[in-house]
């Protein structure tokens, strides 16, 4: 079930009025979310509500003995068991086929072939996101920022539908305390969460479907075919397209939530106007870079023990970082390339030397993450190397971009320069409307996206992880 | 990657930096929003509800809802309540057919 879609439409009418009649009972309330949110995560497969459940159970216990055990260290070997139980289920699901076949090639290689026992296992939706998430709560029950919370809660935690299955990585610490009382709407959250809804669907159905069907995925399908202009546009394509895709679903999911009466965090803010790589990652999948700053670069030590322990702490948390993407060698270099260079800004900024031009850190930034994008997109590292032999060859005839196309990268790159507030701006004019008049604008809005859409909608990038 | 780890601080973008506004029912306010939204794009933007009940897998009961559907955007087609749309998707096409010069011929994607 897709956020723009009528399914889920439909699906959202239902359980808001569900809730909201009975927003007396907190309880009762978020009882309705939970069922609703397995219904909606049971739209792609029944089999793995069953994961969640069970994971939501694992996180549940785990954090209980934690808070009852009566020595640190044996809370450190509970949180221990906890964490690894959660890589587990990570494990098996996203990496097991990944390492049985390295191993084969190992084994190839030192003349030792063997058949093994690939499982071809189907992945399921949002692992990646909600495995996260139960692991930061057990860390935080461990560190004291948080109570072991009920059964309930902490299975809604992970289940609730917004969130699930493309984040933000919202944490325990985010949503628990607000699962506690019974949420209460305002006008700001209402207006600002018709904005956002409103704005995603523009980005994910128009600009980023546009984009990848007709620019990017027949690029990237053969780069060999396509002059070095036609590689060069789809490079920046790709990347105005992943950010009006993951944005756009970050954006309904807070505004889904923020109509239940729930905050999530900002998962996003304006990234290509980053002038570094750390600035990139401060403004780029805010949660889960907070989420890698928090629980893995201070675990291995963070800047503490030199500037060598450092830029190991920084490569090390990257390249995890690059893996959690998915069991694939391009989303290692994806995420060594973000580490090596925030290494050399590192010691750059350590050995004194000068800062770039501000415009020139962004042009400068903005290309190394594109580069980025190249082997993020790439099916394979050869597809990757192709493409980048393919930008060298000097062949600069137009043979895609349409001016629809130039269009659609340019208004997604102008995104980053307005003013950051503007939406913000947007919504304290909205909130003032009567709600008749909002309706009609937010039906229009919804009409004029609809006329634009590409036919069908693709699912969401950020599903596969 | 190189910050000290704080007090996990939530900043959402729903909180806007102004006062509130208080006295009057939220939910009401909300629920009236979705409500004229949803009845506005029954009527002026019947086709996608006709269009989403063709996908759906064929069984008596979508048959029944298709030609209910079918025939509903065909009363809203005649009274022009879907002009605007069909007529700003016209110019949408216009636009996605416009070429620089003889790059992606129609029917190469």
């Amino acid at each position: 079930m897709l956020f723009p879609t009528l399914d889920f439409g439909l699906f959202f009418l239902l359980v808001f009025v569900l809730v909201w009649a009975v927003s007396r009972s907190n309880e009762w309330r978020k009882l309705l979310l939970l069922v609703g949110s397995w219904v909606f995560y049971g739209a792609w497969d029944w089999r793995f509500v069953a994961l969640l459940i069970a994971s939501a159970i694992i996180n549940w216990g785990g954090a209980r003995l934690i808070y009852a055990a009566q020595t640190r260290g044996t809370q450190k070997a509970l949180v221990t068991v906890g964490v690894i139980a959660n890589l587990g289920i990570l494990g098996f699901f996203k990496y097991y086929d990944f390492f049985l076949e390295q191993l084969g090639v190992l084994l190839a290689g030192w003349g030792m072939a063997r058949d093994l026992p690939l499982l071809q296992i189907v992945l399921p939706v949002g692992v990646s996101f909600f495995t996260f998430q139960g692991m930061s709560y057990l860390i935080d029950v461990y560190r004291g920022r948080l109570r072991a919370a009920s059964l309930l809660d902490i299975t809604l935690l992970m289940s609730f539908f917004p969130h699930l299955v493309a984040g933000p990585i919202v944490r325990g610490a985010d949503l628990l305390p607000q699962f506690e009382k019974t949420p209460r709407l305002n006008r700001d959250m209402v207006a600002m969460a018709m904005l956002l809804i409103v704005w995603g669907l523009f980005k994910k159905a128009v600009v980023a479907s546009e984009l990848s069907v007709n620019l990017v995925d027949p690029v990237f399908f053969d780069p060999s075919v396509h002059s070095s202009l036609d590689l060069l546009l789809a490079a920046y394509g790709y990347a105005v397209q992943i950010y009006c895709d993951f944005s756009a679903y970050s954006d309904m999911a807070i505004g889904i939530a923020a109509l239940f009466g729930y905050r999530f965090p900002r998962n996003f803010n304006q990234p290509y106007r980053a002038s570094s790589l750390q600035d990139f990652w401060r403004r780029w999948h805010i949660s889960l870079s907070s989420w890698l700053r928090d629980y893995l670069y201070i675990g291995l030590g963070g800047n503490k023990g030199g500037l060598a322990m450092q830029c190991r702490n920084i490569m090390l948390t990257m390249l995890l970082g690059g893996f959690w993407h998915g069991a694939k060698w391009t989303f290692l270099i994806w995420g060594g390339l973000h580490g090596g260079v925030q290494v050399i800004e590192t010691c750059w900024r350590k050995a004194g030397l000068p800062g770039l031009p501000k415009l020139l850190a962004i042009i400068i930034t903005f290309h190394i993450v594109t580069l980025g994008w190249i082997f993020f997109r790439a099916d394979t590292f050869d597809g990757a190397i192709a493409f980048l032999g393919g930008l060298g060859r000097g062949d600069w005839s137009n043979g895609m971009t349409t001016p629809l196309l130039a269009t659609l990268i340019l208004l997604g790159m102008a995104f980053h320069f307005t003013p950051p507030n503007l939406a913000q701006s947007i919504a304290l004019r909205l909130r003032r409307l009567p709600a008749p008049l909002l309706g009609l604008l937010v039906a229009v809005a919804i009409i004029l996206v609809d006329t634009m859409r590409y036919e069908g909608v693709a699912p969401f990038i950020y599903y596969q992880f | 990657m190189a910050r000290e780890m704080k007090e996990h601080e939530l900043a959402s973008p729903v909180d806007l930096s102004a006062t509130p506004i208080e006295g009057e029912h939220p939910v009401l306010w909300t629920g009236t929003i979705i409500a004229v939204a949803a009845l506005v794009l029954l009527f002026a933007n019947a086709g996608t509800l006709s269009a989403w009940v063709d996908e759906k897998p064929v069984t008596e009961s979508q048959l029944k809802a298709s030609e209910a559907a079918r025939g509903w955007k065909d009363r809203m087609n005649a009274i022009g309540l879907t002009a605007p749309r069909d007529a700003l998707h016209r110019i949408w096409k216009d636009a996605q057919a416009t070429r620089f010069g003889d790059e992606a011929p129609e029917g190469t994607r």
